[in-house]
């Protein structure tokens, strides 16, 4: 298999029958497939890059020690964002409530304006849609727990609610539900930018 | 157009926002032109679209590739350490005692001699204890590539087995089961 | 060197030690793998001692020595495997006041 090449699905299968077969190689190269989506979802599960790290660390070492539960090649990235998500909520259940420090981090840099120093007009300029896409990203942290996954997963990762439904263990319906109460939520605190 | 509220819908027309959602990056169809609920809710979602969309499209920095890499090193080197201490084959028993072998070695001779045939790519396989003494069995399953014979593929893959761990490991092997599960189709 | 008769300080360190580095020196060993105790001292940069690496258990009259090894890429297993538990024997049967008690078994990881 090329390198640097996307496997196609036969290649997938073969990747996972060889993971459960005890192939470290197989294994690693199947977590490159996703390694940057599921970084990106623990972060937005988590608001924190450095604790993004630690779950995602767990979530590696879990996939390997529950290979044996993967059933079907094809839910691959399903059933990987689905033991992220199970880290990230044990993660969140453990640790003592602080601030998100997306915002902070990005203050740091001091790319950011303050809160409130904010165009009256849809952002079009790079920069002011960057502090949009930060300020979405701060009230999507401030979303419950149930509504910021689906959110995340449907609008950022662009997965399917079926997919969705699955990685939460909720019915289509339920998600579908959580996804437009999350959107009508953001689009009204992204009002001010209009 | 009849206007009617819906219980779950705030607003006038009966386009949910899921629907509007749904088509904001097309042109505003007929009935959105004219409605001015439509409109206003096209507008006031633009905004979120618009960021939503800047997130999903940005790029990874060169700092997470690099953290992706040295966790995925780290992660590696854990698992490969739980492998290499998982099962052992007792392959000999000198008057000094037994000699034993990894499963992970097992398994890597295993797939090395596979891996360097062409036409055919492994997929599950694993190693039990030979019925003989001193014996290891092997079970694996293969895809070939359309068109390729796969007996005479499966006899070159039990003799590569063969040479391989006569060479690497310095065991007989007992049984050598092959089964041919799937056929490549280039694309 | 003085032998200690009772059981627990029949393979003292310093020839635990020696032994661990006479099976380095066998040709086709490319590594002696710590103990499996020891996996949580790689994580925070430190080593076992040298001693360590060969693990000893007493059952009855035997003394049961075991070593996990790493063989270079084209050398036989079980070929390096036997030189390995050859070298220990003669190290351990100059220094144990009862060779024919030793058990030793050789892993290649």
């Amino acid at each position: 298999m090329p390198g640097s090449e996307k496997p196609d699905e036969q290649q997938i299968r073969s990747l996972v029958a060889r993971a459960q077969s005890g192939d470290a190689r197989a294994f690693e190269k199947l977590l490159k497939l996703h390694q940057h989506g599921l970084l990106r979802f623990c972060r937005s599960m988590l608001g924190s890059s450095s604790e993004a790290e630690d779950v995602l660390q767990d979530v590696y070492l879990g996939a390997w020690r529950q290979l044996s539960t993967l059933k079907s090649s094809e839910a691959l990235g399903v059933w990987l964002y689905r033991i992220a998500r199970h880290r990230c909520i044990d993660h969140l259940r453990k640790r003592t409530p602080v601030p998100h420090d997306l915002h902070t981090e990005e203050n740091s840099t001091g790319s950011v304006p303050l809160h409130g120093q904010r165009s009256t007009e849809i952002p079009e300029t790079y920069a002011e849609n960057r502090v949009a896409m930060l300020d979405l990203r701060r009230y999507v942290g401030e979303l419950p727990q149930n509504q910021r996954e689906s959110w995340v997963l449907k609008e950022i990762h662009h997965l399917s609610y079926a997919s969705i439904s699955e990685i939460v263990g909720e019915p289509v319906a339920t998600v579908r539900g959580r996804i437009a109460r999350a959107r009508t939520t953001l689009a009204e605190r992204m009002q001010p930018w209009r | 157009m009849e206007v009617r509220a819906l219980p779950e819908n705030p607003y006038s027309c009966e386009r949910t926002e899921d629907e509007l959602w749904s088509k904001l990056s097309e042109p505003a169809d007929e009935h959105e032109q004219g409605c001015p609920n439509c409109q206003a809710q096209r507008k006031r979602l633009a905004t979120l679209s618009l960021a939503a969309g800047q997130w999903s499209a940005e790029t990874d920095s060169e700092a997470d590739e690099e953290l992706l890499g040295g966790l995925l090193d780290r992660v590696m080197d854990r698992v490969r350490t739980e492998v290499r201490r998982g099962v052992r084959f007792t392959i000999r028993i000198t008057p000094h005692g037994p000699l034993m072998i990894s499963g992970y070695l097992l398994l890597e001779t295993l797939r090395d001699a596979v891996d360097q045939l062409p036409y055919i790519s492994l997929g599950s396989h694993k190693i039990l204890p030979g019925e003989l003494p001193d014996t290891i069995s092997l079970s694996l399953k293969i895809a070939i590539e359309a068109g390729q014979d796969g007996t005479a593929l499966a006899q070159q893959a039990r003799e590569a087995l063969l040479t391989h761990f006569a060479e690497r490991i310095g065991i007989s092997l007992g049984a050598i089961d092959i089964s041919v599960e799937d056929v490549i189709h280039e694309h | 060197m003085s032998i200690d008769p009772s059981p627990i300080a029949v393979i003292p360190q310093p020839v635990r030690a020696l032994v661990v580095s006479a099976a380095r020196g066998v040709p086709g060993v490319s590594t002696i793998h710590p103990p499996p105790y020891s996996t949580w001292m790689t994580l925070v940069g430190s080593q076992p001692a040298q001693y360590e690496f060969l693990r000893i258990t007493f059952r009855g009259e035997f003394v049961n020595t075991e070593l996990d090894i790493g063989i270079e890429d084209h050398s036989n297993a079980v070929e390096v495997a036997t030189a390995v538990q050859s070298r220990i024997f003669d190290v351990l049967a100059e220094h144990v006041p009862s060779p024919a008690a030793l058990r030793i078994t050789v892993t290649v990881l």
